[in-house]
């Protein structure tokens, strides 16, 4: 089984930097590579053609998830994820009204995020317990 | 000599007018010739003729023609004419028609004798009618002029007869204007209400008028002789008008007057003497009667009477003085003793008395007497009156306040021994009190009080008394209005202050909340961005750091990697904690709100502690294992955050006490409390967990601690205060169905304790489905959002969810439906199933057609809609927003749970019963 090829796209360079340590050792993902700036955000992923697309909730200047929503029509070979500092039950279903198959929180524990992004990329629906239990709740 | 007479010969042969002219030729005629009737006509118009002589036979107009044309004419119709024919018969009975004198007529051939003749007949008439005419114009004449001699002699006539009348009526007139100025005179002198005396040379009246000797009380008769000193009991003053320069004032009784002084005239005022002996002010005018200035006939003396003048002048003074009492007075309470002085003074009243209305309003109270010092020596019988008065009250119309009151206007008791209506009578006339009056005091139509005078005379009313008295009454109760107007405008005024006070205070501290609660919003804030920067940061490090655990590391970098790990962790703690501080207020609307204090306090232990003072230590007893509080975790966080702060606030301004910069110990303990007593609710063997947050600081003084719960109740500078004020978090506990005690001792320390019930357990937990063979909810969806978010929510909760594609009906609590899947029958059937919940339909149109189609699977037998009370299915629509499909989703799943986990439940009444709540 090929590795699960992953794209960041987070404004954050030292998170970005830090995650080839992370997904490049492990045999199940590849490392596709970190987009800083949305310019050409969907002409770029469709080139890359990452099979999974991490993406950061609030960048500077952008709708996030009119993006999303964008990406899951042109680029429906790329399963969007989204990585955020919030825990905030709208923001994940309007995640999942766009088109993103999951909401994980930055807190979340690394192994608990490796596994749910496999899941997701066998088509599951995930979210970080946090945002689980916010879910649950209210 | 007589004048010419004209002869008209007409003839159309000039041979024959020759001829006539030859038989007729004479000095006393004049004959024009014509030669047809045009010429004849014209010549008659230019004169007058005695005769015409004329020719029958003429060519063009004949000679009838012409004579019919003349005798037509008025002015020619009585000259005569002569035809002249020629043997015609039938022209001579033509001729006759005419009638005699009118014409005549000769034959020819002409016999100039007759001819003549005739002509000289003619003319002779013609001269005498000339005479006659002329005679006759004379007499018309001098008979005029008689008609008018006659005329002129009657006009004169007339004028002379008018003179006379005239004269005749100026005399009559003259007549009556000196008797009618006669009696003007004597009616003057009788209708003047000025007394007019004459009084000759040696000073004794000679006439008098009435009104001088009604003013004097005598007949006039008697008045007549009187010597003019013996009237004159003084004499006041002498007036200065410009006659009188140079007099020397009378006096009286000195007999003889000046002659110089009575030359002229003199005014003064004096004092009449009255033959009862009583006097009269007066003003007087005595003119002397002489023709020369050292001739003295005698005088007029006028006199006028001036007591009403003097009484109103005395009347406007009391007006006066009252209103300038009113004007500069306080209040009628100041005001009334000085009235009522001077209403005494000025009225000549030995005595006054103000009556109010009492309380209750319903009789009239003494408020204030008076006894003038100099017209009421003091005397045992006016005390006693007065005194009398103190305890008496009158009702409407009953004695002389009553009255008053009755009427609303001034009452005059002429005579108070003979009032009926006066309930003092006899010590009144003990004092010497004859006459009473008073007037009310009035606001518009609002009655105050009364004013009485008392008077040693009887009491004569007059019009100017009662409207002077009617003046001061309204101008007193005008007065009480005033003052009462500006003691409510002072009343309104401080209460108005009063309010803008309290109004003020409330804003302050509506202020103060709103300061607490931007606070609080700003610390949200501040803690969101915080929390969220921090995990920004965290996850690289920690993936850097599980990156070098993984390497090949010294022991001493492996130890360095853990020590890093540990502050890490810290750090993600705080960061959770953070969090849980962040939770917008706004946002808390769990529906069963829970937390595990255990994991609660691992999260927030960081930042509470962070925040705290140096030298301040904070240690958590939370036990593992404690059923969950039902409250949730970022109110508990809040309401707990406060009180350790304050704790921390009130150990760290009294911590110089303690020894090597120890300021002392919070400590937040936990424990499950089975023995609830919460009032109100209900079972007491009710489960709830305790949370206490103690200090071993300086502790609350009683009063503070009493209050200290109280809205807007600081004990701090408001500056310095950073918590977030206790009536909130009491507010929050008591919200969350808990409540907060306080025990507190100065010098021990302070103990919150919070009661909070125990919270339901979760929807779903882990390991909860008893037969994981099971699937909690299966699906026949073909949307892969729905699918997978329904499968996510499920296996949150350890349970089974799955997406099945069978013919029949799912084995499954929940059942969730798409599209084409969802027909009416299979949901029926699927709802017929023993273990069986609920349906969700996701469709549209055709998921309406479902909804109301009825189905026969309910147990009472009745069919009933998909979509109604009972039922159990769910419509969504195509595609349900995830937001929609979450609640509806943790609705069914709770209620599912709600009936105990896969218990079988077939019965409706427990469906309903079971309070789920079912929407269509």
């Amino acid at each position: 089984m090929s590795p699960i090829s992953v794209l960041l796209v987070d404004d954050n360079a030292i998170l970005a930097e830090s995650m080839p340590r992370l997904l490049a050792k492990d045999p199940r993902f590849a490392w596709v590579g970190w987009i800083e700036d949305t310019t050409d955000l969907i002409g770029r992923i469709k080139g890359a053609s990452p099979a999974i697309v991490l993406m950061d909730v609030d960048m500077p200047g952008v709708e996030t998830f009119e993006l999303v929503r964008d990406l899951f029509a042109q680029c429906p070979q790329s399963k969007v994820v989204m990585l955020s500092g919030h825990v905030r039950e709208d923001y994940a279903e309007a995640a999942i009204d766009a088109g993103a198959l999951g909401y994980l929180h930055k807190d979340d524990k690394i192994e608990d995020l490796l596994d749910k992004l496999e899941r997701v990329h066998k088509g599951e629906v995930v979210f970080s317990p946090l945002v689980h239990r916010a879910l649950w709740r209210t | 000599m007589e004048p010419s007479v004209h002869i008209l010969l007409v003839d159309d042969q000039p041979r024959n007018l020759d001829a006539l002219e030859a038989i007729l030729e004479s000095p006393d005629y004049k004959l024009v010739r014509a030669q047809s009737a045009q010429e004849a006509l014209l010549a008659l118009l230019h004169r007058e003729y005695a005769a015409i002589v004329l020719d029958i036979k003429m060519p063009g107009v004949s000679g009838l023609e012409l004579a019919q044309l003349i005798k037509g004419r008025k002015r020619t119709q009585h000259v005569p004419i002569l035809f002249l024919t020629a043997h015609l018969l039938e022209e001579r009975d033509v001729l006759r028609g005419y009638g005699a004198g009118a014409v005549d007529y000769l034959s020819k051939p002409l016999s100039p004798e007759i001819l003549r003749s005739k002509v000289s007949v003619f003319v002779d008439l013609y001269r005498k009618t000339r005479a006659l005419a002329f005679a006759n114009k004379s007499l018309v004449a001098e008979i005029a002029e008689r008609q008018r001699v006659q005329e002129a002699l009657r006009v004169a006539n007339d004028a002379l007869e008018g003179r006379v009348r005239e004269r005749t009526t100026d005399l009559m007139l003259a007549n009556s204007a000196l008797r009618a100025s006669e009696q003007r005179v004597r009616l003057l002198l009788e209708a003047v209400g000025e007394g007019i005396c004459g009084f000759d040379s040696h000073g004794r009246a000679t006439f008098v008028n009435p009104a001088a000797a009604s003013l004097l009380g005598y007949k006039p008769s008697e008045l007549i002789g009187i010597p003019l000193e013996h009237l004159m009991a003084s004499v006041d003053e002498v007036g200065n008008a410009e006659e009188l320069v140079g007099l020397e004032p009378e006096v009286a009784g000195t007999g003889e007057i000046p002659v110089a002084a009575l030359q002229r005239r003199s005014l003064g005022r004096s004092l009449l003497r009255r033959k009862d002996g009583s006097s009269i002010p007066v003003e007087y005018l005595r003119t002397p009667i002489g023709t020369e200035a050292d001739s003295f006939h005698g005088e007029v003396v006028v006199f006028r009477d001036l007591t009403g003048t003097l009484r109103a002048q005395r009347r406007l003074a009391a007006e006066h003085a009252v209103a300038r009492i009113l004007a500069s007075a306080t209040g009628m309470e100041a005001a009334a003793p000085q009235v009522l002085t001077r209403l005494c003074e000025t009225m000549d009243a030995p005595a006054g008395e103000l009556w109010v209305i009492d309380e209750g309003g319903s009789v009239l109270r003494r408020a204030l007497a008076h006894a003038d010092p100099i017209l009421a020596p003091s005397s045992a019988s006016l005390d006693q009156f007065l005194r009398t008065g103190d305890s008496m009250y009158f009702a409407s119309g009953a004695g002389l306040p009553g009255r008053i009151w009755e009427r609303g206007e001034p009452v005059v008791v002429a005579d108070v021994p003979t009032d009926g209506n006066f309930p003092r009578a006899k010590l009144a006339f003990d004092a010497g009190i004859r006459g009473a009056w008073g007037f009310p005091i009035v606001d518009g139509g609002r009655f105050e009080g009364a004013v009485c005078l008392y008077s040693r005379e009887a009491i004569k009313s007059d019009e100017m008394l009662l409207a002077m008295a009617s003046s001061i009454g309204r101008e007193m109760g005008a007065f009480v209005r005033r003052t009462r107007a500006e003691s409510e405008l002072r009343g309104h005024r401080e209460r108005l202050e009063e309010l803008v006070r309290n109004r003020t205070r409330a804003l302050e501290r509506s202020h103060e909340r709103l300061r607490q609660a931007e606070r609080l919003a700003t610390i949200g804030t501040l803690a969101a961005g915080l929390g969220h920067d921090m995990s920004n940061l965290l996850l690289p490090i920690r993936i850097r750091l599980r990156s070098l655990q993984e390497a090949k590391l010294s022991s001493e970098a492996a130890g360095d990697v853990l020590a890093v790990r540990e502050a890490a962790g810290y750090l993600q703690r705080l960061a959770s904690g953070l969090r849980l501080l962040a939770m917008d207020p706004e946002r808390i609307n769990e529906r069963t709100p829970h937390t595990d204090l255990a994991a609660w306090w691992s999260e927030v232990e960081g930042v509470f502690r962070a925040t705290l003072p140096r030298g301040v230590r904070l240690v958590g007893g939370i036990p593992e294992g404690l059923p969950p509080a039902a409250i949730a975790p970022s109110r508990l966080t809040q309401a707990v955050f406060n009180l350790v702060q304050n704790a921390g606030e009130a150990l760290a301004s009294t911590g110089a006490s303690r020894q090597g910069g120890d300021k002392g110990t919070i400590a937040v303990e936990a424990i499950a409390d089975e023995a609830g007593d919460l009032e109100g609710a209900g079972a007491t063997n009710e489960q709830f967990i305790v949370l206490s947050v103690s200090d071993d600081g300086p502790g609350m003084p009683q009063e503070v601690a009493e209050r200290c719960f109280e809205p807007y109740f600081s004990t701090k500078v408001r500056a310095v205060s950073t918590g977030m004020g206790l009536p909130m978090v009491r507010a929050w506990i008591d919200g969350a169905g808990g409540r907060i005690d306080l025990d507190t001792k100065l010098g021990e320390g302070t103990r919150f304790v919070l009661r909070l019930p125990v919270g339901a357990t979760r929807p779903m937990e882990p390991g909860e489905v008893a037969r994981p063979s099971d699937s909690l909810v299966a699906m026949t969806v073909e949307d892969r959002r729905v699918a997978g978010f329904v499968m996510s929510m499920v296996n949150a909760t350890n349970a089974n969810a799955a997406v099945w594609c069978g013919d029949g009906v799912p084995d499954a609590k929940l059942w969730i439906v798409e599209g084409a899947a969802a027909t009416q029958e299979r949901v029926a059937a699927y709802l017929a199933q023993g273990t069986a919940h609920h349906a969700m339909v996701l469709a549209d149109e055709h998921g309406r057609e479902v909804a109301d189609a009825p189905h026969g699977s309910s147990r009472t037998g009745e069919p009933a809609p998909l979509r109604s009370p009972e039922s159990r299915v769910r419509f969504l629509g195509r595609r349900p927003s995830t937001a929609d499909l979450r609640r509806a989703l943790v609705q069914v799943l709770t209620d599912i749970k709600g009936r105990g986990g896969h218990e079988v439940d077939s019965g409706v009444d427990r469906r309903v019963g079971s309070g789920g709540g079912m929407s269509p």
